[in-house]
């Protein structure tokens, strides 16, 4: 029972890597620039922040959660964190900063979800209204911008040949792993995901858990939004929209179940890609910008539903 | 429920809105004289009809124990659909039908996806939100196009009996509903989705059917306030349903709508839309930026489902095992 198991998830993560590899495949066949070295590391550098958020999100998408504030929330800290930067605050305390402000309002969430048990698409749903009238009130309909070079390197600068953002993705996905796979904590996650009452019983404190994942999440929000403020070099209100429902449909489309329970971090990554060279392509393609919203939608409902379906079918 | 005879119990049925919207009358009326002015009150259910429209479809969509974030993207794309229907030449009455049917298809389109997979109804909605929102940009571009037809004229400004028309459709609209909702059998299937989905399947209903026909009944709706907002901006704009849906989700939750369990109706919605018109228009009355609005609201809205979910916990006295 234990193999079938696995090999159902092994497939469901090699199902969205065969999606990969066909993208590429189509992509390249498409656009002849799609496969040059710039073009390549110019889409891991635009997936890094998309990476970061739904990553943080695949944890809550895990215990059947989801958080639909994370964008919201990083285009907070990015706003305070530019704020901040503009009253000569330190680039490593304006970091630490941000990624606190991200874990308190992830374990507001935590609360919410945990504590008062409301459906976790309605509690971050009204977070997510909330957070963004403090960032109308914070930025009073300004954009901050000329912000210190040093702080710019973090979005725009390179290690190597990497870009900075790509190794901090890096990072953040690799801390996943290990939390989610490798540890207790990472057990109960995904225990709590599929199956609620069983986790309640095996004694596993699920609210603090929920409140720790939630709060995490946040964090990593938190520093989505710094990075990605240091990479526009400017920090507006709105600079969190088009992420909005790309984290879920990344999330999802990387094998992750909405249902909970059932997938992880590196399905993530894949599903990040995809959406990122779907978008690429749209570009070079010329398609214009306003069709992309539509093909996000019809992206996300198909996965979503797909999804859904097949874990239904297996159950019976 | 059985009505309390004591005067403790009959107070304990008066839903919490009705306080909050008393106090905020009264607080708001201390604030500034002229808030209590008939010309203001008319403006306040000028601006509250629309809302009011697309709140009741969502209502409804809650009490089926769903839930509909789609209108907003739906209204955006009514107004450019009508706009456009009318600059290519097409009649009124037939662009009107048309929009209505196309956004009756979008709300139907939901429902078949939420009840043929069981698909969570928020993703579902979100997605077509992404969806329609999209199809309108690109339809103008990302601009407003313009026309001009005397109807948006009638719509907006015309009274009948010294009512104004945007009041006399959300009522018409509101008794409809009402009607549907508690003297059919659409009704009934409605609050059998929000109570007891199983025992619909073994009565014979087809429920995949049933749940289509509350999401499109939604999605007419928001056809209907798409239409009334058209004509108040006399344009198409891609972006002008942006935020609608939160604010009929919020009307319908603070109007004591629950997401469980099928509690509420339409009647809340009205003191809830009516609630969210008098703080927006009392607070620009009073003279406070719509960028301090959407954070009270938005706190507002969070605490009317808190206050609900913990009054709800208390009744229940679900006992937790929890370590």
């Amino acid at each position: 029972m234990n193999t079938i198991m696995k090999k159902l998830k092994n497939s469901q993560g090699l199902f969205s890597l065969l999606g990969l590899l066909l993208l590429v495949v189509v992509s390249s066949l498409s656009s002849d620039r799609f496969l040059r070295f710039d073009n390549i590391i110019t889409i891991l550098r635009q997936s890094s922040i998309l990476l970061i958020l739904s990553v943080g999100l695949t944890g809550v998408v895990l215990t059947r959660g989801v958080d639909l504030s994370i964008s919201a929330m990083a285009a907070f800290v990015g706003c305070t964190s530019a704020q901040l930067l503009k009253a000569g605050v330190p680039i490593p305390i304006v970091f630490i900063v941000g990624i606190i402000i991200g874990g308190i309002i992830g374990l507001f969430n935590g609360f919410l979800v945990g504590r008062l048990r409301l459906p976790p698409f309605v509690a971050t749903y009204g977070t997510m209204m909330v957070v963004n009238g403090f960032s109308l009130i914070m930025m009073q309909g300004a954009v901050i911008y000329g912000l210190p070079e040093n702080f710019a390197w973090y979005g725009v600068g390179y290690i190597g040949f990497l870009p900075v953002p790509v190794v901090i993705a890096a990072a953040v996905v690799a801390f996943f792993i290990v939390l989610l796979k490798n540890t207790t904590f990472g057990r109960e996650i995904y225990l709590i995901g599929s199956n609620y009452n069983v986790a309640l019983y095996s004694a596993v404190p699920v609210r603090k858990r929920i409140y720790t994942m939630y709060a995490i999440c946040g964090m990593t929000a938190g520093l989505a939004g710094l990075i990605l403020t240091a990479r526009l070099n400017a920090a507006e209100v709105a600079m969190g929209d088009t992420f909005g429902l790309q984290t879920v449909a990344a999330v999802v489309i990387g094998g992750t179940s909405l249902l909970g329970g059932e997938g992880g971090p590196l399905g993530t990554v894949i599903g990040a890609l995809i959406l990122t060279i779907v978008v690429n392509i749209m570009n070079l393609l010329g398609v214009s910008s306003y069709a992309q919203p539509v093909v996000i939608g019809v992206v996300i409902i198909s996965t979503v539903y797909l999804d859904v379906v097949s874990k239904q079918k297996r159950v019976n | 429920m059985a009505r309390s005879k004591t005067f403790r119990g009959r107070l304990d049925t008066i839903p919490p809105v009705f306080w909050m919207l008393l106090s905020s009358i009264i607080i708001f009326t201390a604030l500034s004289p002229q808030f209590l002015e008939v010309s203001n009150f008319r403006n306040i259910l000028i601006q509250a009809a629309p809302l009011l429209v697309v709140s009741i479809g969502v209502t409804i969509v809650l009490l089926s124990e769903g839930v509909d974030l789609s209108t907003g993207g739906t209204i955006s794309l009514t107004t450019v659909l009508w706009i456009t229907f009318l600059k290519l030449g097409i009649p009124m009455g037939f662009a009107i039908i048309i929009t209505l049917i196309i956004t009756s298809i979008i709300g139907g389109v939901n429902g078949f996806i939420v009840a043929k997979g069981n698909v969570p109804p928020f993703i579902v909605t979100l997605g077509m939100s992404s969806i329609t929102s999209g199809i309108a940009l690109v339809m103008t571009q990302g601009s407003s196009i313009y026309f001009y037809h005397p109807l948006f004229s009638i719509i907006v400004n015309s009274r009948i009996l010294s009512i104004p028309m945007p009041i006399i459709i959300a009522a018409i609209v509101f008794l409809i509903s009402w009607v549907l909702l508690y003297r059919t059998k659409f009704g009934a299937q409605v609050f059998g989705l929000g109570g007891n989905p199983e025992a619909l399947t073994l009565g014979g209903i087809n429920k995949i059917w049933s749940i289509m026909r509350v999401f499109s009944y939604s999605g007419l709706l928001a056809g209907i306030t798409g239409l009334i907002l058209a004509s108040r901006i006399e344009s198409g704009n891609p972006i002008s349903g942006v935020g609608w849906e939160f604010d009929a989700v919020a009307a319908t939750l603070i109007g004591g709508t629950s997401f469980n369990e099928g509690k509420g109706g339409i009647g809340g919605t009205i003191l809830g839309v009516l609630l969210l018109a008098i703080i927006r228009n009392a607070l620009n009355v009073i003279g406070v930026s719509s960028m301090y609005q959407s954070a009270l609201i938005g706190s507002m809205v969070l605490l009317a489902i808190i206050i609900d979910v913990y009054f709800n916990m208390r009744k229940d006295n679900r006992v937790e095992t929890e370590v």
